[in-house]
């Protein structure tokens, strides 16, 4: 059974804004509701990419471990965004780790429906690509825009020059966005 | 099917990688919207900082990516026939991160957002198999950018420590060049 207050929420998120009540259902019977406690972890890097997930409420971080045990952060993600669905797509192994920063509650989709909404050439399925497009592109540039800021703090011997240039360039957008 | 002079959009675009799904039809669909462009060797087509909402396809001749520095000027990439060239504004238009002039004489299919949207409106089966493309390319740059990161994380000290604040000039150039290369090298097709 299609949970309405499911629905509702979904309806909220700018992701799922748009989609139609029946498309709603539709999602809501295909995906399940995740509560997760601080520390939970979601995926690990290196896993196959069998879900991916999108955030109710609650703080998301998106991290890698090196051998040593240190974690490197790379994002935090919150209220409405989508996460894990880079493995889906190019169907390779989970490039990071997610955990629940805070009580976060998640909906999960698997990669069976994952691949029904994306490949269907149903109207919900172009809606749904256009979406997973547009946040992988703005994940893109979240990422570069991280890659930039490293570099930046990895330099402060002041050698400039057109270097600086080259970050610059890197902070905005995508670079393959050209 | 759009034509203009001895260009025939089709036959290019099969011979893409990122069209490789697409059946003749479909083929057909995409080279209906597409324009051809003629560039003169030196003329520029974008720069860095401007607003793209549309892709290229080349189909005879050179465009050169660079970035425009202060006292000279970084080559990235040099895309020959059947490269393309800004696809991911295909997806969400953006400003560009680099600059492409024509190396040579160069004609190249022009393939806008707007038209590429129409299509996607209508449910075009075209469109969809493009946005799926498009979108692994996408997760294959952000795999590349975060193996970027924790490759900086992992290769030294950390950076508050003022006896390492950070890799040589030459290196971190060598390093952002090569980035940029990796991505731009991405939209090459084989």
């Amino acid at each position: 059974m299609a949970d309405p207050r499911l629905a509702n929420r979904l309806k909220r998120m700018p992701l799922f804004a748009d989609l139609r009540p029946k498309e709603l259902a539709l999602l809501t019977l295909v995906m399940k509701d995740r509560a997760l406690k601080p520390g939970d972890v979601i995926c690990r890097e290196g896993d196959p990419g069998d879900s991916c997930y999108f955030i109710l409420s609650g703080t998301v971080e998106v991290y890698r471990e090196d051998q040593s045990g240190g974690v490197q952060h790379l994002a935090n993600l919150g209220e409405s965004q989508l996460f894990g669905q880079v493995a889906l797509v190019d169907q390779g192994n989970r490039s990071a780790s997610c955990r629940a920063v805070t009580e976060v509650e998640i909906m999960q989709l698997d990669a069976t429906d994952f691949e029904m909404l994306f490949s269907s050439g149903s109207q919900f399925a172009f809606r749904f690509q256009t979406v997973i497009a547009q946040t992988a592109v703005q994940q893109l540039r979240s990422a570069n825009a991280r890659l930039n800021e490293l570099l930046s703090t990895r330099n402060r011997d002041g050698s400039e020059d057109d270097l600086s240039r080259i970050q610059e360039l890197l902070e905005s957008p995508a670079p393959s966005a050209a | 099917m759009e034509e203009t002079g001895a260009v025939r959009p089709a036959r290019v675009l099969e011979q893409v990688e990122i069209f490789s799904s697409l059946s003749p039809d479909e083929i057909d669909d995409i080279a209906q919207i597409c324009a051809v462009d003629q560039f003169p060797a030196g003329t520029w087509l974008f720069h860095a900082g401007d607003r793209g909402a549309c892709a290229w396809i080349v189909v005879s001749g050179a465009i050169e990516v660079v970035i425009e520095g202060g006292t000279r000027t970084e080559q990235l990439a040099v895309l020959g026939p059947h490269a393309v060239l800004g696809e991911l504004s295909l997806i969400e238009p953006d400003l560009r991160t680099a600059s492409a002039r024509a190396l040579e004489d160069t004609v190249a299919l022009r393939l806008d957002y707007e038209r590429f949207t129409q299509l996607r409106d209508m449910m075009n089966a075209a469109s969809h198999k493009l946005m799926r493309e498009l979108s692994r390319i996408v997760c294959l740059r952000i795999r590349d950018v975060n193996d970027r990161i924790e490759a900086l994380s992992d290769s030294g000290v950390a950076a508050s420590d003022p006896q390492h604040s950070g890799q040589p000039a030459e290196e971190r150039r060598s390093t952002l060049t090569n980035l940029l290369k990796r991505l731009w090298g991405g939209s090459k097709t084989a």
